[in-house]
């Protein structure tokens, strides 16, 4: 065939205009999406600064127990309760960036997105403190589990406490409640290792008795507080 | 796939078969759902599965409306062009050929599909597809040759 026919032949078989083409194909978009797919979507739109503090806190108490500093395993429990700020503060990103309409109309919803995001930053500190731990605790002759314990307690008095506030009303317009409540739980630590002694002693002696039950429990008040944050979303955001 | 190029050429097909604007467009929607429904993703799309649907609904629609009639908008589309006359005289060439001459033509030459897809949703071999394609090239510049006479 010539190509002049072709042409010709086109117009011949060309057909009018489709009406409602392109609303058609916008709402037969894919919209499943698999779990590990989204997450690993969303770990790409949660900032940088969050991944490379958690690095630090890593880097830092590799670096620590290696050269054996014995501030690290006094450091560690006081700087995990900023990592639980920067995680609660992660999810009202959204408000703060006007991406909220934006969000809401995209093929997810901003319940899923926001629980794919904790998800994704509650297995990286997983990971951190699975890391950091037994090689705290080598470095300086403790338990590994004990040592876990000293770290996670703070980290979720924070978080479930960061969350609860958030949801509340005077939270909603504080910016950046969850970073006070982070340094409030911070200096606690720092004087409970510090000022008293006999307090030190108290406190380690529970976690030696009932630290795991005591770690199980702010775990389930977290779970529950961020099972009510998603919930409450679309308030929330 | 280019998702928006695949409905045209779908369209396009349906419309050949139809020739009612309202109905193709029902037609080729309905077409891109059943897939849907069936494959769960749009990604896993094969054009040669759009277009065995597509003629099946075609055939079905032939079913439930036996008249053969021509829509109004039928002659609109294409006016559009240049070279109106020489457009027109292809028109009425392919409008004299079988109607499975002329399907073979569009799936070749309008929508450019493989031999392989052409064959598939037609149901016959590759070596009678190229017969009948070249056997349907024939024919439209006969029917070519014989307008031009007229004139």
């Amino acid at each position: 065939m010539k190509n002049d026919w072709k042409e010709s032949l086109k117009a011949a078989f060309d057909a009018p205009e489709p009406g409602n083409k392109k609303e058609f194909l916008r709402n037969i978009r894919p919209r499943e999406v698999s779990t590990p797919r989204m997450l690993f979507q969303q770990v790409q739109y949660i900032r940088g600064a969050v991944w490379i503090f958690a690095l630090m806190i890593m880097i830092f108490a590799l670096l620590g127990s290696w050269k054996q500093m014995e501030e690290t395993e006094d450091l560690i429990p006081v700087i995990m309760p900023f990592l639980a700020a920067i995680s609660v503060l992660e999810t009202r990103r959204s408000r703060k960036c006007g991406m909220i309409e934006i969000e809401m109309v995209t093929r997810f919803s901003l319940r899923s997105v926001i629980l794919a995001r904790m998800l994704a930053l509650g297995l990286v500190y997983l990971f951190t403190v699975c890391v950091i731990s037994p090689v705290i605790a080598a470095a300086f002759g403790g338990k590994a589990l004990l040592t876990a314990m000293r770290i996670l307690i703070p980290y979720l008095i924070t978080m479930s406490i960061s969350l609860q506030v958030e949801r509340s009303v005077w939270g909603r317009k504080l910016e950046y409640a969850s970073l006070a409540i982070a340094a409030a739980i911070a200096i606690a630590m720092f004087w409970i290792k510090n000022t008293d002694s006999a307090l030190l002693l108290g406190y380690t002696k529970v976690i030696e008795n009932c630290g795991v039950l005591i770690v199980l429990v702010l775990a389930g008040i977290t779970a529950f507080e961020q099972w009510k944050t998603i919930n409450n979303v679309e308030e929330f955001a | 796939m280019d998702l928006e190029k695949t409905y045209d050429k779908i369209y396009r097909y349906v419309y050949f078969r139809i020739k009612d604007r309202t109905i193709a467009e029902d037609i080729t929607q309905e077409t891109f759902l059943r897939c849907i429904n069936r494959k769960g993703n749009m990604q896993v799309f094969e054009i040669k599965y759009l277009y065995t649907v597509a003629r099946n609904l075609c055939v079905d629609e032939y079913r439930r409306v036996k008249t053969e009639t021509l829509p109004e908008d039928y002659e609109e589309a294409g006016a559009q062009y240049d070279n109106l006359e020489e457009r027109l005289a292809v028109r009425e060439a392919v409008a004299g050929l079988p109607l499975e001459d002329q399907e073979i033509l569009l799936l070749r030459h309008v929508n450019n599909e493989s031999m392989g897809t052409i064959s598939s949703t037609l149901g016959i071999s590759r070596f009678a597809l190229y017969r009948k394609l070249k056997s349907a090239e024939e024919k439209l510049r006969a029917g070519l040759e014989a307008v031009d006479h007229e004139k």
